[in-house]
């Protein structure tokens, strides 16, 4: 097959974290990977951004499969049951919650900015040298340091997923991928019961 | 002989038969098919057209999920 445009998309995945690298405040592109996906699903009624366009999904396997990264065991089937794919969706919605809530005490005064990244939800890493304090408010520095957080994370244990079992078994429970699907469904249902 | 050739033709061809109550519409299969045999439908789940199936078995272990089973086309 003759390669698209899009099929390029593994890079925009590296470029993110390498632009947040140096600065914080390009973790807020992320924020295209968070709403396309639902807008795809929510209005078109379709997968169009895991299937095509999802930059993440596309690395993993470029790395698992291309590059021999992976072990190519079968995923654990819990890990694609059901009760697991919804269970992340909603700790991942819940300490997403959590870092608007943090962004919002900031934003409030009621906490001080911390310029740090936070890796699986525990450990800090210092970051400031990515932020020179006073660039723009202290709000938009902290979602970018929460947000980026996020996605370094999730994007680590897809790595390790990816070492472990298939290229792309990070798919079979990634949070945007849950959500699309659900939302499909759920339009789909709709659909039925008209007819 | 050439008909008997055909008929066994027919029934050692395989067929990618996707389970829909455990794919997660990643899309993965839809990349590796070589055949273009593979579509989403409507963001659900993945639907192998059996005319164009060759039961390669590439979808089937790229699958991250391990939904898709090759069976005989015989059984369809
Ligand atoms: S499941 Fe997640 S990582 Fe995989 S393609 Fe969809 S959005 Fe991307
Ligand atoms: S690769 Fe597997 S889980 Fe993904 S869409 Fe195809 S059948 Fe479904
Ligand atoms: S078995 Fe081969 S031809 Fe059939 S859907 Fe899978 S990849 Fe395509």
């Amino acid at each position: 097959m003759r390669k698209k445009w899009y099929d390029y998309l593994w890079i925009w995945s590296i470029l993110y974290f390498t632009l947040g690298f140096f600065n914080i405040l390009f973790a807020w592109l992320g924020m295209i990977d968070f709403l396309v996906p639902l807008i795809f699903a929510a209005v078109g009624g379709n997968k169009g951004f895991c299937n095509h366009y999802c930059g993440r999904g596309q690395l993993f396997r470029k790395m698992g499969s291309e590059w021999k990264c992976s072990r190519n065991k079968p995923t654990p089937a819990w890990m694609s049951s059901r009760w697991f794919r919804y269970g992340f969706l909603v700790f991942f919605l819940t300490m997403f919650g959590n870092m608007v809530f943090q962004t919002y005490l900031v934003g409030a005064g009621a906490a001080s900015l911390k310029e740090a990244v936070k890796l699986f939800w525990t450990f800090k890493i210092p970051w400031d040298w990515a932020y020179s304090a006073g660039t723009v408010s202290d709000w938009i520095a902290q979602f970018s340091f929460g947000f980026y957080s996020l996605m370094l994370t999730s994007t680590l244990i897809g790595l390790i997923v990816m070492f472990l079992y298939k290229p792309r078994s990070w798919c079979t429970f990634c949070p945007m991928g849950t959500m699309t699907q659900g939302l499909c469904k759920i339009k789909q249902h709709g659909k039925d019961i008209k007819q | 002989m050439a008909f008997a050739m055909e008929v066994t033709l027919v029934k050692s061809k395989k067929n990618a038969i996707v389970d829909k109550k455990r794919c997660v519409a990643c899309g993965e299969c839809i990349i590796s098919c070589r055949k273009n045999a593979v579509s989403i439908n409507a963001g659900c789940f993945a639907v192998v057209d059996a005319n164009i199936c060759v039961g390669c078995g590439l979808c089937s272990r790229s699958c991250p999920v391990g939904c898709i089973t090759l069976i005989e086309q015989e059984e369809v």
